[in-house]
C-alpha cells in the first residue's frame, strides 16, 4: 500500500513539475514578446521627438498641411497605446518572470513625449481630438485602478482616434511626470487629466468622463 | 491576497490529480480481477431483510422482485414494517412466502437489528425498500464470504433517471461504485450502502448490530467492523437499482443526513487516528475524511472569496459603466491553466474508464452533458451542503 501512495506522489509531482515548467515557458516567451515590443520604443521615440521638432519648426510656416501631420499622430498614438495594452495584459498574467521596470520607464517617457507633441499639434493645428492622460500606481495596484483601468480601456474602445489617451506611473520617479504632477496639482492616484485643464480623481465614471471629452 | 489565492489553488490542484492518479494506479494495477471472485464450495442460508415505513406504494413490486432473486437454496424473506401509519403491513401481509414483522418506529437501524435478531440465515442481505436488485445479484456477491469477510457490497445504480437532478446522481452513483471497488484493494471499504448490502449474521450479532443513534448506520456498521479487522469486499457485478431523489430539495435533504452520519462516524472513531491496529481506519479512512472536510471548507471561503470579487467586478461595472464581459473569457496559457488542463484531460480519462468497466449503457451524448453538469454545477453543491450540515451537526439539530 505504502508503494501506491509514493508511486502516486512521484506521478503527481512529476506532473506538477512539468505544469510549472510549461508556465513558466509561457512566461518566458510572453516576457521576450514585451521586451522586443518594448526595444521598438526606441525608434517610435525618435519618430515622435522629430516630430516634435518639425511641428515647431512649422508652426511659423501657415501654408503647411495639418491633416497629414495629425493622421500620423494620431496613427502613432494608437500604435503606441496597442503595444502598451499588450505589455500591460503579458505583465499581468507572468508570475514567474522579473518586472521590467527599465523597460515601462521608457515607455513612459515615450508616452510623456508623444503627449507633447500632441499638445504642440493641437495648438498649431487647432485640431478637436481630447487628452486623456491616466496617472496611476505601478507599484500599487489597487482593486479601484483596476475598475478605473477598465473604464478608460472601454473609453479608448469607443472613441478611438478621436482621443489621445495616454498613462502616466506616478510612483516610478520619472522627473518629468513629477513636474507634471506639480503642475497640476495631482495628489493621488488615479487621477484622470482630460485636455490639459480639469483633473478628476478616482472613481470617475464612463458617464463622466463622456462630460468632458469629445467622441 | 494573490499569493494567498495561488497557494491554495495550487493545493486544490494537486490534491486533485494526486487523488486521481491514485485511483488510477489502483485500478490499472487491479484491472484484471475486478470481476473475479472466489469459486463457489457451499451456499450458506440466507435471510433478506426489507425494512420498511409507510412503503405502501411500493413494498409489493420489492418483495416480488426479490423474490425472483436467483439462489440455489430457500431464502428467508423478512418485511420489517417500522411502524407505519400507511397500509404497508396489511399490504406485506398479503405477499405470500415472507414474514412480515411488525414494530414501533424506531428508525432503519432499529427495523434492520429487529430483522436481523430474528432471521435463520447465515448471511443476512438487507436491501432498501425502494431498491431491486439484479437476479444474479446474490449469487455474485455471497462467493466472497470467505476467512474474515463480514460484508460484502454491490453496484448500486438509478433506476430509472429521467429528471436532471436523478441523471446527474446516475453518473455519481456509478463512479462511487467504480470507486468503492478501488478502495476494496485497500481494504478500505467505508459504506455498505442500504440498497443492497450482505452481512454474515453472527459477526454482525458479535459486534452489536446496527447503531441506532447514527444517521447513517450504513457507514458507521463498515466503520465498526473495520475496527474489529473484519474485511469488507464489493462485488462489482452484482448490481442493485434504487430510487433517488427527484428534487434539489429532497436531494439536500438526504445528503444532510448522509453528511451528519459521516461526522458522526469520524469523530466516534477519530481516537483510532493514524493508529495501524484497526484496520484502514486511522491510516486511510480517518485522514482522508478529515483532509476532504478540510479542503471542502477551505473550498467554501474560496468560492465566498470569488463570489465576492465578481459581484464587486459586475456592481462596479455598472457604478464605473464599463463592459463587464470585454474580458470575462480572456484566457492566456499560464501556470494554473495548463495545471487545470492536464487535470481536466486525467479526470476526464478517469470518468471514460468508469463507464467503461461498469459497463454502463448510457448515451453518449447524454454521458458528455451528464459529465459536464456534474462537473461544473453539482460538484459545487457538495462543499455548501456539508457546510449546512456540519451547523446541523454542532447544534445537533439533525432528524431521519
Amino acid at each position: 500500500m505504502k508503494r501506491i501512495f509514493l508511486k502516486t506522489l512521484a506521478l503527481t509531482l512529476l506532473v506538477f513539475i512539468i505544469g510549472f515548467y510549461a508556465g513558466i515557458l509561457f512566461d518566458n516567451l510572453r516576457l521576450e514578446e514585451t521586451k522586443s515590443r518594448l526595444t521598438q520604443i526606441d525608434n517610435l521615440w525618435n519618430d515622435a521627438r522629430l516630430l516634435q521638432s518639425y511641428i515647431q519648426r512649422l508652426s511659423d510656416n501657415k501654408s503647411f498641411n495639418c491633416n497629414v501631420l495629425l493622421e500620423e499622430l494620431l496613427k502613432s498614438g494608437d500604435k503606441i497605446y496597442e503595444e502598451g495594452t499588450k505589455v500591460e495584459e503579458n505583465e499581468k498574467v507572468n508570475r514567474f518572470t522579473p518586472t521590467i521596470v527599465i523597460e515601462r520607464e521608457r515607455y513612459a517617457l515615450l508616452d510623456l513625449q508623444f503627449w507633447l507633441n500632441s499638445i504642440d499639434l493641437k495648438k498649431t493645428c487647432n485640431a478637436s481630438y481630447s487628452t486623456v492622460i491616466y496617472f496611476y500606481s505601478y507599484y500599487n495596484k489597487t482593486v479601484e485602478q483596476g475598475f478605473q483601468d477598465r473604464v478608460l480601456f472601454d473609453l479608448k474602445e469607443k472613441c478611438g482616434s478621436q482621443i489621445i489617451y495616454i498613462t502616466f506611473p506616478s510612483d516610478m520617479d520619472i522627473s518629468t511626470i513629477e513636474v507634471i504632477k506639480d503642475i497640476y496639482d495631482i495628489q493621488k492616484t488615479p487621477a484622470i487629466l482630460i485636455n490639459e485643464s480639469v483633473v478628476l480623481y478616482s472613481p470617475i465614471s464612463m458617464r463622466e468622463l463622456e462630460k468632458y471629452v469629445k467622441c | 491576497m494573490d499569493i494567498l489565492i495561488d497557494a491554495v489553488n495550487s493545493i486544490f490542484i494537486f490534491v486533485g490529480l494526486y487523488f486521481t492518479f491514485f485511483m488510477l494506479l489502483l485500478f490499472f494495477s487491479n484491472k484484471n480481477k475486478l470481476f473475479r471472485r472466489p469459486k463457489m464450495e457451499r451456499f450458506p442460508s440466507i435471510s433478506i431483510i426489507i425494512p420498511a415505513y409507510n412503503e405502501e406504494e411500493s413494498i409489493k413490486e420489492t418483495v416480488e422482485n426479490i423474490k425472483k432473486l436467483d439462489y440455489p437454496r430457500n431464502k428467508e424473506i423478512i418485511v420489517v414494517d417500522d411502524g407505519s401509519t400507511d397500509k404497508t403491513y396489511e399490504i406485506a401481509k398479503e405477499i405470500k412466502g415472507i414474514k412480515v414483522l411488525k414494530k414501533k418506529r424506531g428508525g432503519k437501524a432499529s427495523a434492520l437489528n429487529f430483522g436481523i435478531r430474528n432471521a435463520k440465515g447465515e448471511i443476512v442481505a438487507c436491501i432498501d425498500s425502494d431498491s431491486y436488485p439484479e437476479k444474479n445479484a446474490l449469487l455474485n456477491s455471497v462467493p466472497f464470504f470467505k476467512n474474515n469477510v463480514a460484508a460484502v457490497t454491490a453496484s448500486v445504480f438509478v433506476k430509472n433517471a429521467k429528471g436532471l437532478m436523478e441523471r446527474l446522481q446516475e453518473i455519481e452513483y456509478l463512479m462511487i461504485s467504480w470507486s468503492r471497488k478501488m478502495f476494496e484493494y485497500l481494504n478500505a471499504i467505508y459504506v455498505t450502502p442500504g440498497p443492497l448490502s450482505l452481512y454474515r449474521k453472527d459477526i454482525l450479532l458479535k459486534v452489536g448490530g446496527f447503531d441506532e443513534k447514527n444517521m447513517t448506520e450504513d457507514i458507521e456498521i463498515a466503520w465498526r467492523l473495520m475496527k474489529n479487522n473484519y474485511k469488507i469486499k464489493m462485488a462489482l457485478d452484482a448490481k442493485v437499482y434504487t430510487s433517488v431523489p427527484k428534487s434539489i430539495k429532497e436531494w439536500w435533504h438526504q445528503r444532510i443526513r448522509w453528511n451528519v452520519g459521516g461526522i458522526q462516524t469520524t469523530f466516534k472513531y477519530f481516537n483510532l487516528f493514524m493508529k495501524k491496529e484497526f484496520g484502514k481506519i486511522g491510516t486511510f479512512l480517518l485522514p482522508l475524511f478529515t483532509i476532504s472536510y478540510i479542503l471542502s471548507f477551505i473550498g467554501i471561503l474560496f468560492i465566498f472569496y470569488n463570489g465576492f470579487v465578481w459581484t464587486r467586478y459586475f456592481l462596479n461595472s455598472f457604478i464605473f459603466g464599463f463592459n463587464p464581459l470585454s474580458s470575462l473569457f480572456y484566457i492566456v496559457p499560464d501556470f494554473f491553466v495548463v495545471l487545470m488542463v492536464i487535470n481536466f484531460a486525467i479526470t476526464a480519462f478517469y470518468i471514460i474508464q468508469n463507464f467503461k468497466t461498469i459497463n454502463y449503457n448510457l448515451e453518449l451524448s447524454k454521458k458528455i452533458l451528464g459529465i459536464l453538469m456534474f462537473v461544473l454545477i453539482y460538484m459545487f453543491l457538495f462543499p455548501f451542503n456539508l457546510i449546512h450540515s456540519s451547523i446541523k451537526f454542532i447544534i445537533g439539530k439533525y432528524e431521519w
